[in-house]
């Protein structure tokens, strides 16, 4: 291990001198690098499993995930919650634990870890920084691991298996009723029903584009919407797009593919294909 | 409009560097306001500059920057690859997302990924997502999304504004385990189980938001090739603005090394 942090020290030092040979520093940056050398492990009372639970919960229902759900919390140290989320052996726990001083601190620090299951056909997506272009990721397990005294949320899992947490000790388990759901889609589709000239484009880039923006502009070249393409899922193909209009002719256009004319009927669903480079 | 009006008091130049060959400029694909509009068109537009806030409801050309993930805009520097490591001094100058209580968020980053398996590893520093980490405090955080579709995240405590702060992704051992070092520190974080040189590597910024926030910052970049090399700046490096006109983007003027950039929200 030690072998590693001075390695690491002296690979960061010599980047360090490369970027600053470049030019002279920002003179908004205050210190040459940051720091983390002021870690203190939180004291005073803990939260209690509910409460633990009560914040998984708040933090799924932000993971769009307005279903059922069902809860499994455990109390540990934050090296043994990591590496039983990472599928790791609690023997690396035992390393982690006893490492440079800072870093066991925080890794001696008490957790709760709160394993959250979504109802059968139902997936957790919380907003998360994803590379451009890549799938967003979504699963039907959302693990996360809050401080056990200020609930600060450490750690997060979202996957498709859910990982072993009774091999942390005891659990407290729990069941959540869905909440209802938000009345403002029961009106937005009550309004499109309304419109008797509304109709659909329904199209795919090929060969398929996931995440690329497709756009629908009038016979003058206005640009009215744009949309982007659709990775795979229960009910679409990679590349696939979709726009609501009233009846007319449009220009469906997309950066890097063919442009293509449609005319759209109410009430009626109008294909397209448009082929890219 | 000028160049940088609105964000008078941030603290950017009053004056901006051209834009090299292979900027996105926003005017160009933003708004497609032509000539021959009415008068009545620019007096609206007149008065919704006058009177906006800030915080403006749906942002970025067309309103396409939204929260869903789908929806993220985006300010890198990438280039093709074939190294052992990657280094990101993120510098965030100021950053507030408004929507933070909702899962918004503004990130500073670098991301690595592989030839042969999907997914990709990512480190840097985030602002906003959730009521957790509050609306503009910095928060180191680390990343990785597997093949299978698994993510995981970590986020730390600790960091902050207006200093350049050191992030670092390596697989020293060559065994598809990827080291990761934030401030000169020790190992933050390590995820296995991948190739032993990564083929692409970007840095910037990435907006998760539904109301525009404010993302100002910049970034020095560099790759290490293998265990006995120095650091190399970037080569053969393209930069984007995604969507177009939802970032103003240049090189960072303070290190105008290949890759670095510096970018603050909207059209330049």
């Amino acid at each position: 291990m030690l072998k590693f942090v001075a390695i690491a020290v002296a690979v960061v030092l010599a980047g360090g001198l490369l970027l600053q040979s470049g030019g002279h520093r920002a003179s908004a940056a205050t210190t040459e690098s940051e720091r983390f050398t002021n870690y203190r492990a939180p004291t005073g009372p803990e939260l209690t499993a509910a409460q633990a639970q009560s914040r998984a919960v708040a933090f799924a229902r932000r993971a769009h995930q307005l279903g059922a759900l069902t809860l499994t919390t455990s109390h540990s140290t934050f090296a043994q919650a990591h590496v039983v989320m990472m599928g790791e052996s609690l023997s690396e726990a035992r390393a982690d634990e006893s490492g440079p001083a800072e870093r066991a601190e925080e890794m001696r620090s008490l957790v709760w870890i709160t394993m959250m299951t979504a109802a059968s056909g139902e997936v957790f997506e919380p907003n998360n920084p994803v590379r451009r272009g890549h799938k967003a990721p979504s699963g039907k397990v959302l693990v996360v691991v809050a401080d056990a005294h200020t609930g600060f949320i450490k750690e997060e899992y979202l996957g498709p298996t859910a990982p072993d947490i009774s091999l942390l000790g005891p659990t407290t388990t729990a069941s959540v009723p869905a909440q209802a759901a938000a009345p403002e889609s029961q009106t937005a589709t009550a309004s499109e029903r309304l419109n008797p000239k509304l109709g659909i484009i329904v199209g795919r880039l090929s060969p398929a584009r996931v995440h690329w923006p497709v756009s629908v502009a009038n016979t003058h070249h206005h640009r009215l919407a744009t949309e982007r393409s659709l990775p795979s899922g229960p009910e679409t193909q990679a590349g696939h797009f979709s726009f609501r209009e009233l009846e007319g002719s449009y220009l469906v256009s997309a950066r890097g593919c063919s442009s293509r004319s449609v005319r759209v009927r109410g009430r009626r669903t109008t294909h397209v294909i448009l082929h890219c480079n | 409009m000028g160049p940088g009006a609105s964000n008078q008091g941030l603290g950017w130049p009053s004056s901006w560097l051209a834009l090299p060959r292979g900027f996105v400029d926003g005017r160009r694909e933003g708004s497609r306001l032509k000539r021959g509009s009415t008068v009545g068109t620019y007096l609206a537009l007149l008065l919704v500059a006058t009177f906006a806030s800030s915080a403006q409801a749906t942002w970025g050309p067309n309103a396409e920057c939204k929260i869903a993930n789908a929806w993220h805009c985006y300010a890198t520097s990438s280039r093709k690859a074939n190294d052992l490591g990657s280094i990101l001094f993120a510098d965030t100058e100021s950053a507030d997302v408004y929507d933070y209580y909702n899962g918004g968020l503004a990130t500073q980053e670098q991301w690595i990924s592989f030839a042969h398996q999907h997914g990709f590893i990512e480190m840097g520093q985030v602002e906003g997502w959730g009521p957790e980490y509050g609306c503009c405090t910095v928060h180191p955080f680390f990343a990785e999304e597997l093949p299978s579709g698994a993510y995981y995240k970590r986020v730390a405590e600790g960091s902050g504004l207006n200093v350049y702060a050191h992030y670092l992704v390596y697989d020293t051992e060559q065994n598809g385990v990827w080291r990761m070092y934030w401030g000169e520190w020790t190992e933050e974080e390590r995820y296995g189980g991948w190739e032993t040189r990564f083929a692409e590597q970007e840095a910037g910024t990435e907006a998760g938001t539904e109301i525009r926030p404010i993302d100002n910052g910049r970034d020095e970049v560099a790759r290490w090739y293998n265990g006995s090399s120095p650091w190399y700046p970037w080569n053969s490096a393209q930069y984007e603005v995604f969507p177009g006109g939802s970032f103003c983007m240049h090189h960072n003027v303070q290190s105008p090394a290949e890759g670095n950039i510096e970018w603050k929200v909207g059209s330049c």
